[in-house]
């Protein structure tokens, strides 16, 4: 291959700053006609944004893109896409509700408004075919598996003529089989002239389809690799940095010894709804002991949200029973689970736990009960404690949280909620937006916790970290418990394969 | 006459405008819990006119006037107090419709709300013209005036104000800063109005936080009516939808969005609101022979409303946001 | 037999065709996922403009049926311009759906009151006539034939065009629609100029049809009847269409009919009753997951830029 041409994308000296945290620090990449890319970084080293400044979803603060040659601005995705660049994001960027062939239709910006459904349908049914699989164009999204959703993102990107295929962390979790068909189309790509940025963090997937690897720490590029050059010591050197991490899997802290064998939750048969009215837990039966931390794992929108949210009783069960030391609590609201002494550590605490027009302090108020009657002075000192102790970087404990960065919104939300954690805490994809430092303190502070006696159901679809945290790990998929096992008696390909089931 | 010369007697003649001022921050106080906790009170209308029904009920229609009467100051405070409590619960009655259909059926409050001002008006009229319809009316249709007993103290030399409504407006925005600034429950509603799924997750069920902000908002305004009818109207007149109300529900609601949803700028909002509705008036009693009788203060009021409403919301946004200009080389 | 022909033909078609055309803006609109609590202020003020435009025409072009229906049609595009406006705002700012609902309600009453009476001040002046549409059998044949056409577009619309899809899909997830490359405003931008089409329509046809005249006021609550009906229809328009022909007859018929005993200061408010009672049915109903389900986006606020 040669690369001596001009490279068909260009992107020099990115910065993208999120507030409080800089996720991209002057990144430069060049990406050459008919060549597949890996970016290769942890979680966290801002290779997901670099995908999406690329693709139009961010803008970024300086530096600057060239397609061809020509120097571009994107400030929406349709422009990245009228430049053949097509992001495939780990979670499919399809509406549930609507069929296959609609959701098509939407992306195809060739189609004029008044273009008719009817004319996509077949053109929708060949593509697939000749991609290898066959998915009813008239089925709706909801009704589709993983892999099929992620078929249907491809096709749409066949149909809009990509260019450039930006492939996030997709592949990472599927099983061999059709990984195999992925790379296959990945081929098909690159024979058409096409490139492919392929976005993973596995080293073993990086070095089996990569012409080239560029490894990101932190935010900026360590180096890039050409495939002459791939050794999976050096790589992971290069990704770890002086680190001694000998493998992604070990652990910072152990798992922390089992608890003393006491239930303080149990769902027996648990089937719940999803916002759109679909099933997404499916007869989940698990068991919360005292002191353990029971990790869930699974990839993306496989039941892991509408578990959490059963938990701290945020969403009914449509059939079966939850109970909470011993008391059944099924259907019976936030307020009962609260008052058993249950905490909730979720993603987006903005959305869940936290009002973002309003005060530090009338957070913290909201969730401790006070009486009738709220007075400000000793709970301002009590927010200016916890503002001390985790960290916390507010203008005023009377300050909006929304005026927060993320991580210090996130800071607030293990504050507030560890204290409530009496008998349980539920962690649901906690470490999306905490820095590393802060991840690391907060999973000794989850184990921590279990060790004095509360029980941790720790939601995430990172494998890794479940398995640093955990005493058991279960494995979720399509709303059904996969598999449970004692955090001795399984490895991490266990648990890969048993995510995509 | 000017246009200028009207607007400074509108603003010299304060006793005109101290009665509107009052019955406007009252109400927009009660629009404002309203509005914290994300129910649109646009039915405060309606909950006016049936905390006058209720007033008018209870001084006309019940023992309790013969119980009360002659019993010296404390009794009549009393039976007072009783009459207005009333009306704040059949205020509470119009406003908890559509805070119940809001809570347990995911029935938008606004269409209900607005509805429902017209069935109160309706029912209001049923019983002017039915029931209740008054012997001493000199054939026309209204109810009979309420007994002197009920009737509220005129205050000497301010003859728009009353002893009592002045007391109760105090109470009232006192109450409001207290519940919203305060308590509990005023933070639960600040919860509600900024996101609810945050305070389900606290462990509380913000059906049950809708009806109280719905109910505290219906019984603020259900007392402004039964004090209207003690102090002012003394009777209930038949087509009460003709702006016979002063359309006080309405023009309240521009009194709480001027505020900034914050209790301690009422009395401004009302006043403003004031000045214009009676500045409204006046050009329009001015203006009656060069313009048909419909641009009226009403409308003037309503685009005022409008109009403020959406300047107010683009402002907010511009001050909440940066926005972010990109230049296409 | 020929009292029940007279009924649809001459009676029921005026009120027929206003209500369900708004409620057919309306089902556009909704599920574009803008919570459209403003309709009773665009009914009212394209009522207004309806009557006003009417007036002026007739002034320039002579009394006649031409005046009339270039009234109507100006009136469509009055009100569809206002609409896009008030669907773009909705979705551009930042804003809570209830608040700009209610401003632009407001907005749309006391702009329709001077409207309206600007209308009536050349009126008393010029005196001139407005050829308003009479009520003939066959008139009201063709009506039907056209409202049903109308609903059946509607639905090809929403359900067989991509405009349509893209109108459906923000109504559900605005947020994944942006990431394929549909910008959300302009869809809703789109959706709010066709809805508010046929909101005008209906708004110009309860003038210059229903009631042949214009009173301050004009319209009140009648946007909240035609909202309830789209609601009654699931916002779907066919079914809106049918749904129509009933409550469009209880809503006629209601306030007049002495029988059911009701003294007539309450039998006013019967349809404000019914349609309350109406959306409170539609809402009890469980129809998650189908066609009829409610747009998911419908009210939500929608951000732009926002890290995932």
């Amino acid at each position: 291959m040669s690369f001596l041409h001009t490279p068909i994308l260009r992107v020099f000296n990115i910065v993208k700053r999120f507030p409080g945290v800089t996720a991209l620090n002057g990144v430069s990449l060049e990406l050459y006609q008919g060549e597949v890319h890996v970016l290769l970084g942890e979680n966290g080293s801002g290779k997901s944004t670099l995908a999406k400044v690329i693709s139009g979803i961010y803008l970024p603060d300086s530096g600057s893109i060239e397609v061809a040659g020509r120097q571009v601005v994107f400030s929406s995705p349709a422009d990245a896409i009228r430049y053949g660049i097509y992001y495939i994001p780990q979670t499919p960027s399809l509406v549930e509700s609507l069929t296959v062939t609609e959701n098509v239709l939407l992306a195809l910006r060739s189609y004029s408004l008044l273009a008719g459904v009817g004319r996509v349908r077949e053109v929708v049914r060949e593509v697939a075919s000749k991609l290898g699989t066959r998915v009813d164009p008239d089925t709706k999204v909801s009704e589709l598996s993983y892999t099929q959703r992620q078929t249907v993102e491809l096709a749409k990107a066949v149909l809009l003529g990509a260019r450039i295929l930006i492939v996030d962390e997709v592949t990472t979790y599927l099983p061999r089989v059709v990984r195999e068909f992925f790379y296959n189309y990945v081929r098909q790509v690159r024979e058409g002239g096409g490139s492919v940025i392929l976005i993973t963090h596995k080293i073993s997937e990086a070095v089996e389809v990569a012409d080239r690897i560029t490894i990101l720490r932190v935010g900026t590029v360590v180096r890039t690799l050409e495939r002459g050059e791939f050794n999976v010591e050096l790589i992971r050197k290069l990704m770890f940095g002086n680190r001694v991490t000998s493998s992604t899997v070990e652990q910072p802290g152990g798992p922390t010894p089992g608890g003393g064998g006491e239930e303080v939750a149990r769902l027996e048969n648990a089937w719940a709804r999803d916002d759109s009215g679909n099933l997404a837990l499916r007869g989940v039966t698990l068991s919360i002991m005292r002191g353990e931390v029971l990790g869930v794992v699974g990839i993306a929108g496989n039941g892991q949200r509408e578990l959490a949210e059963v938990l701290v009783g945020l969403r009914g069960l449509v059939r079966g029973r939850y109970y909470l030391r011993g008391a059944d609590v099924t259907n019976r609201g936030t307020g009962t689970v609260r008052a058993a002494g249950v905490g909730f550590i979720p993603e987006a605490p903005l959305y869940y736990i936290f009002s973002g027009d309003l005060s530090l302090v009338e957070n913290v108020a909201i969730a401790s009960r006070w009486g009738p009657v709220i007075r400000w002075d000793s709970l301002a000192s009590r927010v200016r404690k916890l503002v001390d102790t985790y960290g916390i970087s507010a203008a005023s404990p009377r300050a909006p949280v929304k005026t927060l960065s993320g991580g210090n919104i996130m800071r607030l939300a293990v504050a507030r909620e560890l204290e409530l954690s009496r008998n349980m805490l539920v962690a649901y994809n906690a470490t999306r937006s905490l820095d590393e430092a802060f991840s690391e303190y907060f999973l000794n502070a989850v184990r921590d916790l279990a060790q004095r006696g509360t029980a941790v159901v720790y939601i995430s679809e990172s494998v890794d970290e479940v398995l640093a945290v955990s005493n058991r790990v279960a494995v979720i998929s399509s709303g059904r418990i996969v598999g449970l096992f004692d955090r001795e008696g399984v490895n991490r390909d266990t648990v890969e394969r048993l995510m995509v089931m | 006459m000017s246009f200028l010369e009207t607007l400074y007697q509108t603003l010299i003649s304060y006793t005109g405008l101290l009665e509107p001022l009052i019955f406007l921050a009252m109400i927009g106080t009660a629009i404002s819990i309203g509005f914290y906790g994300s129910f649109w009170n646009v039915g405060a209308e309606g909950q006016y006119v049936m905390g006058m029904v209720g007033a008018l009920f209870l001084t006309l229609f019940s023992p309790l006037v013969p119980l009360f009467e002659g019993g010296g100051t404390v009794l009549t405070a009393l039976l007072k107090v009783l009459v207005v409590l009333f009306g704040g619960l059949l205020g509470v009655l119009w406003s908890l419709v559509p805070g119940v259909l809001k809570a347990y059926v995911r029935v938008t409050e606004v269409p209900v709300l607005l509805l429902m001002n017209y069935v109160a008006y309706s029912i209001s009229d049923y019983l002017t013209a039915g029931p209740w319809k008054g012997r001493y009316t000199y054939g026309y249709i209204r109810t009979d005036l309420i007994p002197e007993a009920a009737r509220l103290t005129i205050i000497p030399g301010l003859e728009m104000l009353r002893y009592e409504v002045v007391v109760a407006l105090v109470l009232v925005i006192a109450f409001a800063y207290v519940l919203l600034e305060r308590t509990e429950v005023g933070l639960r509603i600040k919860f509600l109005g900024t996101n609810p799924v945050a305070l389900r997750a606290s462990g509380y069920d913000e059906r049950v936080v809708t009806l109280t902000t719905a109910a505290l908002s219906g019984f603020v305004v259900g007392v402004a009516g039964a004090l209207r009818l003690l102090g002012y109207d003394y009777r209930l007149p038949y087509n009460i939808g003709d702006g016979k109300t002063g359309f006080y529900g309405y023009t309240a609601i521009l009194v709480a969005w001027l505020s900034f949803r914050d209790v301690r700028y009422i009395l401004p909002s009302a006043l403003i609101v004031a000045v214009l509705t009676s500045f409204g008036y006046r050009m329009q009693m001015l203006l009656k022979d060069l313009l048909p009788p419909g641009i009226s203060a009403y409308a003037i009021s309503l685009i005022l409303m409008g109009v403020t409403l959406v300047v107010y919301s683009i402002f907010r946004v511009l001050r909440d946001y940066s926005m972010r200009l990109v230049v296409k080389p | 037999m020929s009292e029940v022909l007279n009924w649809f033909t001459v009676a029921l078609a005026p009120a027929y065709a206003a209500y369900t055309l708004a409620a057919l803006g309306n089902a556009v609109i909704e599920r574009s996922g803008v919570l459209n609590i403003a309709i009773d202020g665009f009914f009212v003020l394209s009522s207004a403009f309806a009557y006003t435009y009417a007036i002026l025409l007739s002034q320039v072009l002579g009394s006649g049926p031409l005046a009339t229906y270039i009234a109507i049609a100006l009136t469509a595009l009055t009100t569809a311009v206002f609409y896009s406006l008030f669907t773009t705002l909705n979705t551009a700012l930042p804003v809570s759906q209830g608040a700009v609902g209610l401003s632009f309600m407001f907005a749309g009453y006391g702009l329709g009151a001077v409207v309206g009476n600007i209308g009536r001040l050349v009126f008393s002046i010029q005196r001139v006539r407005v050829d308003y549409l009479g009520v003939t059998g066959w008139g009201s044949a063709v009506a039907y034939v056209l409202l049903v056409a109308v609903a059946i577009l509607t639905h090809l619309l929403l359900y067989r065009l991509r405009l349509g899809v893209l109108i459906r899909a923000v109504g559900e997830d605005p947020r994944v629609v942006s990431q394929v490359g549909v910008n959300v405003t302009h869809t809703r931008f789109l959706a709010g100029l066709i809805g508010g089409l046929a909101v005008g329509l209906g708004g110009a046809l309860f003038t210059l049809w229903r009631i042949g005249g214009w009173s301050q006021g004009q319209g009140l609550n009648h946007g909240w009847l035609a909202y309830a009906i789209s609601i009654a229809g699931w916002r779907y328009p066919l079914l809106v269409a049918l749904v129509s022909v009933f409550f469009s007859s209880l809503y006629v018929l209601l306030p007049h009919i002495q029988r059911l005993g009701l003294p007539i200061e309450i039998s006013m408010a019967v349809p404000y009753i019914v349609s309350v009672a109406v959306m409170v049915l539609v809402s009890l109903a469980p129809r998650r997951g189908s066609i009829l389900a409610e747009p998911r986006a419908l009210g939500r606020e929608y951000f732009r830029e926002e890290r995932a």
